[in-house]
C-alpha cells in the first residue's frame, strides 16, 4: 500500500466540461488528491518534464489521459511518455469517450496502464473515477 | 502388239484411275473416257504414242488443277483465318527463318492501323508502332522469346498512324533448332483497349467503394467519439445542476430539466443505434454459428424484460447451424424478441414463438407474438431507418431496430418481411441460407 497521504494526478483533457466532471469526482472521493489539469499534449509533456512554466510541477502518481486532444493525440502523448526513461514508470490511464476497438488496442499496445471509457451519466462517471483512484491509490503498489 | 497396246492403254488408264482415286473430283471424267477410247481404237505404235501424249497432257492438266485447287483451298483457309482473326481482334505474324519469309496477317495490320501491301512488315516497323514508354520492354521480351525459344506475354500500347492509342496484349514464341538457332518466330496481338477500359472503370469503382466504406467507418468513429462527448457533458451537468438546486427548483423548471435529460438520453440511443447499424457487416469472415446458441444468448440479454413482462417464449426442439457472424445473429434475435416483448398488449403477457422450417435452399425462421401487430400498410415501412409507428410516450424506441435486422439478414443473403394478414400479433419471417455442407446440419 502506498504510504502517501496525498496523491498528484495529472489530467490531460481539453474539454472543460469533462475536466469539471473529473474535478467534481475527485473532490467527492475518499482519497486526497491534488488535480493538475493541462489542456493538450504539449503542455502535458512540459508539465512532466518541468519545462516552460512548470518548474515547480510535482511528478504525478497517475496520469489521466484523454485521446481526443488538440494537436498531438493522446496516443502520441502516451507513446512519448513510454519512450522517456524518466517518465515511463508513471501509470497512465486512458480516459476516453471512444469505445472503438482500434483505439483500445492501440492504447494498450503503446503501454497504457488501463483504458476507461467515459460513462454517459454523471453517477457512473464519478464511480469510474473513484474506482480508478481506489485501485491505483489503494490496491496497487506504485513506483516510489 | 495388241497386247502392248492394251498394256499401254491399261497403264495410262491405271495411272489416270489412280490419280482419279487420289484426287477424286479434281480429275475430269471426260479425260478418262478419251484416254480409254483412244487407247483401244489405235494401232500399237500410234496407240503407244498417243498414250504418252495423253499422259503428258493429263499430267499437265492434273498439275494445273491440283495447283488451282490448292490455291483455292489456301485462299479459303486464308479467308477463314482472316475472318476469325477479325472477329477475335487477334492478329498474327510469322517469321520463318528458313525461307526468310516474314508475314503479318490482315488483322495484324489492322490492329496496328496499317494496310496490307502499303507497308513492309518488319520487326523494326512493329517496334516503331509501340508507345515509346513500352517499346524497350517489348523489344526485350521479343529478344528473350527468340533467343531462348520461350513463350512470352506482354501488355503494351501502340500508336496508330492516325494517332490513336490502343492497348494490346501480345504473345510471342520462338522455335529453336537443335543447335539453338532460331527456326521460326510466331507472334499474335490482340486489341484489348475496350477490355482495359472496362477493367479500369471497374478498378476505379472498387476504389470508390473502398473509399466510401472507409469514410463510413470514419463517420462511425467520429459519431462514437465527437457526437457523444458534448452530449455527455450536457447530460452530466443537468444532473449536477439539479443536485445544486435541490429544493429550490420550481415545477416548470423541474419539467424543463426532465426534458433536457430525456432528450440527451434519446440522442445517445440514436447515436448508439446508428453506430450499430453502420457497423453491421464490418466482420471479415463468417463462421458456423449455432442458431440455438445465438437465440439463447439474446434471451439472456433480455432476461430483465422477459421477467418484468412475464413473457413465455417457445423455441423449436431442434435448431440448425448456420453460417454467419455470431454477434450479428445475437443482435438480430435481441431486436426481434425485444420488439415482441415491447409491443405487447397492456394487460396480456407476451407469448412468443420462434419457428424454423426447412425451405429447401434456406431456413425459414419466424418470430411470432400476440402483441399489438403491424398494420399491413406499414409492413415495408417498419424496416426503414428511423421509422416509427407509435408516439414516443406509448412505445419507446429509435426506429432503428428492424433496419438493423434487415441489414443483418440481407448481408447474409436472406430476406426479411412482416407476414401479412395476421389476425392478431406480429410474425416476422426471415430466410437464412443453409450452410454448404455434406454432413447433417447437426
Amino acid at each position: 500500500m502506498s504510504e502517501k497521504s496525498s496523491h498528484d494526478v495529472l489530467l490531460v483533457e481539453d474539454d472543460p466540461g469533462d475536466a469539471g466532471l473529473v474535478r467534481i469526482a475527485i473532490r467527492r472521493s475518499r482519497h486526497t488528491c491534488r488535480l493538475h489539469h493541462v489542456k493538450d499534449g504539449d503542455e502535458a509533456m512540459a508539465f512532466l518534464r518541468r519545462n516552460g512554466g512548470h518548474h515547480e510541477a510535482p511528478r504525478p502518481d497517475l496520469v489521466l489521459l484523454d485521446l481526443n486532444l488538440p494537436g498531438r493525440s493522446g496516443h502520441e502523448v502516451l507513446e512519448e511518455i513510454r519512450s522517456d526513461l524518466g517518465l515511463r514508470t508513471i501509470p497512465v490511464v486512458i480516459l476516453s469517450t471512444s469505445g472503438a476497438e482500434r483505439d483500445i488496442k492501440k492504447a494498450y499496445s503503446l503501454g497504457a496502464s488501463s483504458y476507461v471509457s467515459k460513462p454517459m451519466d454523471v453517477e457512473a462517471f464519478t464511480a469510474a473515477i473513484h474506482s480508478i483512484e481506489d485501485f491505483w491509490f489503494g490496491t496497487a503498489q506504485l513506483p516510489a | 502388239m495388241a497386247c502392248s497396246v492394251l498394256t499401254g492403254a491399261l497403264a495410262g488408264l491405271l495411272s489416270a484411275l489412280l490419280g482419279a482415286v487420289l484426287l477424286r473430283s479434281i480429275v475430269d471424267p471426260a479425260i478418262l473416257v478419251m484416254l480409254f477410247v483412244g487407247s483401244c481404237g489405235m494401232g500399237a505404235a500410234s496407240g503407244a504414242a498417243l498414250a504418252r501424249v495423253m499422259e503428258r497432257r493429263m499430267a499437265a492438266t492434273l498439275h494445273g488443277r491440283i495447283t488451282a485447287a490448292m490455291r483455292e483451298v489456301e485462299q479459303r483457309t486464308q479467308n477463314q483465318l482472316n475472318k476469325t482473326e477479325r472477329v477475335a481482334q487477334l492478329g498474327s505474324a510469322t517469321h520463318d527463318l528458313s525461307t526468310g519469309c516474314l508475314s503479318w496477317s490482315a488483322e495484324f495490320h489492322a490492329i496496328l492501323g496499317m494496310v496490307p501491301g502499303q507497308c513492309q512488315p518488319s520487326e523494326a516497323l512493329f517496334l516503331d508502332a509501340i508507345h515509346s514508354a513500352d517499346r524497350e520492354r517489348v523489344a526485350d521480351a521479343l529478344h528473350l522469346a527468340a533467343s531462348q525459344g520461350l513463350r512470352i506475354e506482354e501488355d503494351f500500347r501502340v500508336i496508330r498512324p492516325d494517332g490513336q492509342v490502343r492497348s494490346l496484349h501480345g504473345w510471342a514464341e520462338g522455335e529453336l533448332a537443335a543447335d539453338g538457332s532460331l527456326l521460326r518466330f510466331d507472334a499474335t496481338i490482340q486489341d484489348i483497349t475496350e477490355r482495359k477500359r472496362l477493367e479500369d472503370e471497374l478498378d476505379s469503382l472498387i476504389r470508390e467503394l473502398w473509399r466510401s466504406n472507409e469514410e463510413l467507418e470514419e463517420f462511425a468513429y467520429v459519431a462514437s467519439h465527437d457526437l457523444r462527448q458534448p452530449l455527455r457533458v450536457v447530460g452530466s451537468y443537468v444532473v449536477l445542476l439539479e443536485e445544486e438546486l435541490q429544493g429550490n427548483i420550481q415545477d416548470d423548471a423541474a419539467d424543463y430539466m426532465a426534458f433536457v435529460r430525456d432528450g440527451v438520453r434519446r440522442m445517445d440511443c440514436l447515436i448508439t443505434d446508428l453506430l450499430t447499424y453502420s457497423r453491421v457487416g464490418r466482420t471479415t469472415a463468417d463462421l458456423p454459428v449455432s442458431l440455438e446458441g445465438a437465440i439463447l444468448a439474446s434471451l439472456g440479454d433480455l432476461q430483465i424484460e422477459i421477467e418484468e413482462s412475464a413473457a413465455r417464449i417457445v423455441l423449436p426442439d431442434r435448431l440448425p447451424m448456420v453460417m454467419g457472424d455470431e454477434s450479428e445473429l445475437e443482435r438480430l434475435f435481441l431486436n426481434l424478441v425485444g420488439n415482441a416483448i415491447k409491443y405487447r398488449h397492456a394487460q396480456q403477457p407476451p407469448e412468443i414463438v420462434i419457428g424454423c422450417e426447412d425451405a429447401g435452399e434456406e431456413w425459414l425462421i419466424t418470430v411470432s407474438d400476440n402483441g399489438i401487430g403491424i398494420p399491413d400498410r406499414h409492413a415495408d415501412r417498419v424496416f426503414g431507418i428511423f421509422q416509427r409507428l407509435h408516439a414516443r410516450d406509448e412505445y419507446e424506441g429509435t426506429g432503428v431496430g428492424l433496419a438493423i435486422c434487415k441489414k443483418i439478414v440481407e448481408r447474409h443473403g436472406g430476406y426479411i418481411r412482416v407476414e401479412p394478414d395476421r389476425a392478431a400479433g406480429t410474425t416476422i419471417a426471415l430466410t437464412w441460407p443453409k450452410m454448404r455442407t455434406t454432413s447433417d446440419d447437426g
